[in-house]
C-alpha cells in the first residue's frame, strides 16, 4: 500500500533522476523523521505550557525551538540541493559479493556533510564532501544472481545538521551490473589431453615453464611477461614466451563437466578461469554455441567470463 | 553500535539544569553529580555499564524519592525535581542514538522549565546559551566523527538565521487575552504581606533587600509624602494580629478627586491576591477588581511577575453616606486595659473625632516614642506595654497603638498595609519599591468625609515619610543594606551598578513580559493590519512559508554576489591585460584562444615577448591547471598590472629603428 502510494507519488513528480542530474527541486524530497515528530511534540507541549501560564519567556523558547527547525529543514535540503550526479561505473563483481558502484560527483560549492548513499537501506555509505574537491563514492548494491543485474534506485538521504528532517533523491544510475558465476573449486578431467586429442595436436602452445624467446607484444599480453628492460631500451614491447610443461593450450569444454546443474558447471568453468589466468596458462573454451579460442591475457579471460555471465540470457 | 558522544550530552544537561540548580532539593543535586561525574569517567577508566536491573533499581530508588520528597502535593518545585532525577538517569542508558536525541529532547523541556520558575533578563539571555549549547550536542549526536567546535559555529548560525522569524512569531502569533492561570513552578515562601499581620511582621518584611514592584507613571510622579501604596485592609484585631473583614464587596459606586495619577506596575510575585495601587483606585486592569475597602484583589494568587496598569485619584472624594459597620469598632475582650481607658477618656472629654485624632497623634509626638526596628519585647497587653512601658516600635507599633485607641474613643478605625515611598530610578525613568518601603498606616472614619488616612508614624518619625526608611533608621546598624546612599565610592559604584541593572532588567520587564494580547492587537493596528482572531491564526499560517522564501531568496543572492573567487579573479585580471593590448591596437579575435592571441602577438612585436609569454604561461597554469592557488594568482596580477604594451612596443620599435 505505501510503496504503490509512493510509486505514484514519485511518477507524478517527475523530475530527471537518470544520471547525470543535477539535484534540485524536482527531485530531493524532504520529511521529518521520527526524532522531527518527537520535536514537534515536545514544541506542542512547550506551545500548550506557554499559553497555559501567559509566559512569554516560554513563548519565545517555543518559537525559537520552532525557527530553529525551520532553519534546519532548509540545512538538511541545502545539503542535496545543487549536487551534480556526473557518472556512474561499477566493475564486473562475482555472483553473491558486493558491488562496489563508483559514483562522481561535480560542483561541489560548499561542504556536504552527512550525506547516506546507499540501494537498499542496510548497505549505507556515508560520506563527506569539502568544497572543491573532486568528489567520488563507492555506493555498495548486493548482486544476486549470474548474469546481468540492475542494482536498483540510487539514494542519496541526510538528516544532517539536526536529524529531525530526511532528505532524500532517488536516482536511477542507469547502470546495468555485471555479476560472474561464483566460481566453485571442482576437479575436471584432464582437460588438456582431451583437448590435445580433440585440437588434433598443436605443436607448440605457450606455456609457463620454459623461456623459449620474445614475439611481438599482442594487446592482451599479461604485463608480467612483457620485456620491460628491452622496452627501456626503446625497443619497443615484447612480450616473453614460454613453452608450457605439456605444451598445450588447456581448453574448458562446458560438456566435460558433468553434474548437470548448469549454473554449477558455469561457476566451475569459472574457476578455472581464474586458476589458469592465474598461472598464466592460454586456455580456451567451448561454451554450447560458442567457441573462444586459446589466448592468455586479462582482455581474454574477461570476455570468457562474460560470456559465462551471459550464458543462457542471449 | 557506534558510540554515543556521552559527555557533549552532559554539557548540554547540566547547561539546560544549571539555573535550576538552587530551585532543588539539595539531594537532587548530589543525584545529578554522582551520576554525572561517573558517567564522565566511565569510558576513560574502563568502569562498566550500568546493567538493565541495575537502572531500574536506580529508577525506582529515584522515583520514591521523589514521590517522598513530594507528598500529596506535587507542584512545580517537585516537577522539576522529577526532571533531574529522570536527567540523571537517563545518560546512564544511553546505548544508541535514539537515547542520544531524547536526552537531547530532556535538555530542551529542562531549559523551558527554567524559564517557569525566572522571568527576567538574564534569563532570557541565558536562554540562547543554553539552546545554543544543546543545538550543538544535537548536531554532535547526529555526526560523532564531526569537530564540535565547528559543530558549535553551525549551531550559533542556525539560530541566527531561526532569530527573525522567533520574533515575528512572537510579536504576531496569536495570543489569548486574560488567560491567568496561576502557575504552580514556584510556589516557594516569597517575602510580601501576608493576609494576617502580627505586630513585628513588617519589622521583619523591612529586612527583605527585594524589590516589591516597579512603576512607571505616564503622568507626573507624585512626591513622596503621597506615595501610598495600597494593599491590604485589616479590620479585625485579637490582641496581637490583625485580619482582614471575613467578607469584601466589590465596590459599588465610583470615587472622585482631583490630581488623577496614571501608572503601570510590575509586581514581584507575592503569593497573594492582593495588587498594589495609590490611594485610592479608580480604575483598574479588567483581570482585578476594586474591593468595598479600596483596595485591588486579582482573580488568582500572583505566582508570577504580573503587568497591571491602574489610575487612581491622589487628592479622592469618596462616598461617605454609608457609616461603617461596628466591626471597626471591634476590640478584643479583657486586653490593654490602659489604653482602652485612655480612649474612653478622650471620648467623654472630646465631642470632635478630629480633635481625639489631634490628641492621639500629640500624645505620640510628645511622650518621647522612639521610631526603631528593634522594639522590646511586649506582653499580653501589647498596646498597653507600648503605650505606657517601652514607647519604642515600628510602624505596625503605632498603627495598632492608634487604632486601639481610636475604637477605644468609638471612633471607627482600620489598619491599612502596603508601602510607602519607593526610590526612583533616573536612568530607567520608573520607581523601585522596596520590601524594606513597607509600611501601615490607619484609616479613621469621619463624617462627611469618609475614611481618612491618618500615619501616625508620620508623628514620631516625619523623615520615614518625607525621606524614606534609611533616613528614619539611620542610626541603626541593622539594616546595613540601607546605609547604601551615603557611602564611600564603592558603594556608590555598587549603587549605581545596581540602579543600572535594576533600570534594564524592569524596562525589559515592562515591554517584553508585559506583551500581552492588547500589545499585539495595538501593534497589528499601528502596522496597519486591524485583526480579529482568524486573520491572527491566518497570519501565524503564512509566517514560516514566507520565512523559508525569505532565506532562499537571501542565499540566492549571496551566491551570485561570490560565486568562484579565484576563478572569477583570474578572468577579471585576464580582461584586464586583454584591455590593455586592445588599447595597444591589437584586440584578441574573439575566436582565438590564449595560445594563438600570444602566438600572434610575439609575431608582431617580438620585444613584447617574454612579458606575454610569461601572462599568458600564468594565465593558461591557473586556468586549466590543477589547483589554482592564491599566492600564484597575486603574481599574476603583479605582472598583468606591470605589463605596459605601448611602452613595450616603442622601445621595442625604436630599438629595431637604431
Amino acid at each position: 500500500m505505501t510503496s504503490a502510494i509512493a510509486r505514484t507519488f514519485y511518477c507524478f513528480v517527475g523530475g530527471n533522476t537518470t544520471v547525470p542530474v543535477v539535484l534540485g527541486l524536482r527531485n530531493i524530497y524532504i520529511l521529518p523523521t521520527g526524532y522531527g515528530m518527537l520535536y514537534l511534540t515536545v514544541l506542542g507541549a512547550m506551545l500548550i505550557g506557554s499559553v497555559n501560564y501567559n509566559n512569554n519567556l516560554g513563548f519565545l523558547l517555543t518559537f525559537l525551538l520552532g525557527s530553529l527547525g525551520l532553519t534546519a529543514m532548509m540545512h538538511t535540503y541545502s545539503m542535496l540541493y545543487g549536487l551534480r550526479l556526473v557518472s556512474a561505473t561499477a566493475a564486473p563483481v562475482f555472483a553473491g559479493e558486493s558491488v562496489e558502484v563508483d559514483l562522481r560527483v561535480s560542483d561541489v560549492d560548499r561542504p556536504r556533510t552527512g550525506l547516506c548513499w546507499y540501494f537498499n537501506p542496510a548497505d549505507r555509505i556515508r560520506a563527506n564532501f569539502k568544497p572543491n574537491q573532486p568528489a567520488r563514492v563507492l555506493a555498495v548494491a548486493r548482486a544476486g544472481h549470474r548474469g546481468l543485474f540492475d542494482p536498483g534506485w540510487l539514494r542519496i538521504a541526510c538528516d544532517y545538521p539536526l536529524g529531525l528532517f530526511q532528505a532524500w533523491a532517488r536516482i536511477n544510475i542507469g547502470l546495468q551490473c555485471l555479476a560472474y558465476p561464483r566460481p566453485i573449486s571442482a576437479p575436471i578431467p584432464d582437460a588438456t589431453a582431451m583437448s590435445a586429442q580433440r585440437t588434433g595436436g598443436i605443436g607448440q602452445t605457450a606455456g609457463v615453464e620454459d623461456f623459449v624467446g620474445l614475439s611481438a607484444y599482442q594487446p592482451g599480453d599479461s604485463p608480467g611477461r612483457i620485456h620491460w628492460q628491452a622496452y627501456s631500451r626503446g625497443r619497443g614491447l615484447h612480450t616473453k614466451t614460454f613453452a608450457g610443461q605439456a605444451g598445450a593450450a588447456l581448453m574448458l569444454d562446458m560438456e566435460d563437466i558433468e553434474g548437470g546443474d548448469t549454473e554449477k558447471t558455469l561457476s566451475i568453468l569459472c574457476f578455472h578461469i581464474l586458476q589458469a589466468h592465474h598461472q598464466r596458462r592460454s586456455f580456451g573454451m567451448r561454451l554450447a554455441g560458442q567457441t573462444f579460442p586459446a589466448a592468455n591475457g586479462r582482455v581474454h579471460r574477461d570476455r570468457c567470463l562474460r560470456a559465462l555471465a551471459l550464458y543462457g540470457n542471449g | 553500535m557506534q558510540r554515543q558522544p556521552i559527555r557533549p550530552l552532559l554539557l548540554a544537561l547540566a547547561v539546560a539544569m544549571a539555573p535550576l540548580v538552587l530551585q532543588l532539593p539539595w539531594w537532587a543535586v548530589g543525584w545529578c553529580t554522582v551520576s554525572w561525574g561517573y558517567l564522565c569517567f566511565r569510558d576513560s577508566r574502563g568502569w562498566p555499564m550500568a546493567s538493565r536491573g541495575v537502572r531500574l533499581a536506580i529508577f525506582i530508588v529515584g522515583m520514591t524519592a521523589v514521590l517522598m520528597f513530594a507528598g500529596l502535593r506535587f507542584d512545580g518545585g517537585d516537577f522539576i525535581a522529577l526532571l533531574a532525577v529522570m536527567a540523571g538517569i537517563k545518560p546512564l542508558e544511553i546505548r544508541s542514538r535514539r537515547d542520544s536525541m531524547v536526552t537531547v529532547f530532556l535538555a530542551y523541556f529542562l531549559t523551558i522549565t527554567s524559564l517557569f520558575v525566572f522571568e527576567n533578563l538574564s534569563m532570557t539571555l541565558y536562554l540562547f546559551v543554553s539552546v545554543w549549547t544543546t543545538t550543538g550536542v544535537l548536531i554532535h549526536v547526529n555526526d560523532p566523527t564531526g569537530a564540535i567546535g565547528r559543530q558549535l559555529r553551525l549551531a550559533a548560525r542556525l539560530i541566527l538565521v531561526a532569530v527573525p522569524l522567533m520574533v515575528l512569531l512572537f510579536l504576531l502569533f496569536p495570543r489569548l487575552s486574560g488567560s491567568f492561570w496561576g502557575s504552580p513552578w514556584a510556589k516557594q515562601s516569597r517575602s510580601g504581606f501576608s493576609s494576617s499581620l502580627r505586630i513585628g511582621d513588617v519589622s521583619r518584611l523591612v529586612l527583605v533587600d527585594e524589590p516589591a514592584f516597579s512603576v512607571t507613571f505616564d503622568s507626573p510622579v507624585p512626591d513622596a509624602d503621597r506615595r501610598y501604596w495600597r494593599g491590604i485592609v485589616f479590620q479585625r484585631f485579637d490582641g496581637a494580629g490583625w485580619y482582614p473583614a471575613n467578607r469584601q464587596d466589590i465596590r459599588r459606586g465610583s470615587i472622585g478627586g482631583t490630581d488623577l495619577s496614571r501608572y503601570s506596575v510590575i509586581l514581584e510575585p507575592h503569593g497573594q491576591r492582593n495588587l498594589f495601587v495609590l490611594d485610592l483606585p479608580v480604575t483598574a486592569n479588567p483581570l482585578a477588581t476594586i474591593m468595598d475597602d479600596h483596595t485591588l484583589m486579582a482573580r488568582r494568587p500572583i505566582w508570577q511577575r504580573f503587568h497591571y496598569r491602574a489610575a487612581s485619584f491622589l487628592n479622592s472624594r469618596q462616598n461617605s453616606a454609608d457609616v461603617p459597620s461596628d466591626a471597626y469598632l471591634q476590640l478584643p475582650s479583657n486586653r490593654n486595659p490602659q489604653t482602652v481607658a485612655l480612649g474612653n477618656r478622650w471620648a467623654r472629654t472630646h465631642a470632635e473625632p478630629e480633635t481625639v485624632v489631634a490628641k492621639a497623634l500629640a500624645f505620640f509626638n510628645e511622650n518621647s516614642f522612639s521610631y526603631t526596628l528593634r522594639p522590646d519585647r511586649l506582653g499580653i497587653h501589647a498596646v498597653d506595654d507600648f503605650l505606657f512601658g517601652s514607647r519604642k516600635g515600628f510602624c505596625e507599633h503605632f498603627a495598632t497603638a492608634f487604632t486601639v485607641l481610636m475604637r477605644a474613643a468609638g471612633i471607627p478605625t482600620r489598619i491599612v498595609g502596603g508601602y510607602q515611598g519607593g526610590r526612583w530610578n533616573a536612568l530607567g525613568d520608573f520607581l523601585t519599591v522596596r520590601h524594606s518601603d513597607a509600611h501601615v498606616w490607619c484609616e479613621v472614619w469621619q463624617g462627611g468625609q469618609g475614611w481618612v488616612r491618618v500615619d501616625p508614624t508620620f508623628a514620631v518619625a516625619p523623615d520615614r515619610i518625607d525621606a524614606g526608611i534609611e533616613r528614619a533608621l539611620a542610626g541603626e546598624a541593622l539594616l546595613w543594606f540601607l546605609g547604601r546612599s551615603r557611602g564611600d565610592w564603592l558603594s556608590r559604584l555598587t549603587e549605581t551598578v545596581r540602579q543600572t541593572w535594576e533600570a534594564v532588567n524592569t524596562r525589559w520587564s515592562m515591554w517584553f513580559m508585559g506583551f500581552s494580547a492588547e500589545d499585539q492587537i495595538a501593534l497589528l493596528k499601528r502596522i496597519g493590519i486591524s485583526a480579529g482572531r482568524r486573520s491572527g491564526w491566518l497570519l501565524f499560517m503564512v509566517l514560516p512559508p514566507l520565512f523559508i522564501a525569505g532565506v532562499i531568496l537571501l542565499g540566492g543572492m549571496r551566491k551570485k554576489e561570490n560565486p568562484k573567487p579565484l576563478e572569477d579573479n583570474l578572468l577579471k585580471i585576464y580582461g584586464r591585460f586583454l584591455d590593455k593590448m586592445a588599447r595597444a591596437g591589437i584586440p584578441k579575435a574573439s575566436h582565438q584562444g590564449p595560445l594563438d592571441y600570444g602566438r600572434l602577438l610575439m609575431d608582431r612585436h617580438p620585444a613584447l615577448g617574454r612579458d606575454v609569454d610569461a601572462i599568458i604561461g600564468c594565465y593558461i597554469g591557473l586556468r586549466y591547471g590543477r589547483e589554482g592557488d592564491l599566492d600564484a594568482l597575486k603574481a599574476f596580477r603583479l605582472r598583468v598590472r606591470r605589463f605596459n604594451p605601448r611602452q613595450a612596443m616603442a622601445t621595442g620599435s625604436r630599438r629595431t629603428e637604431d
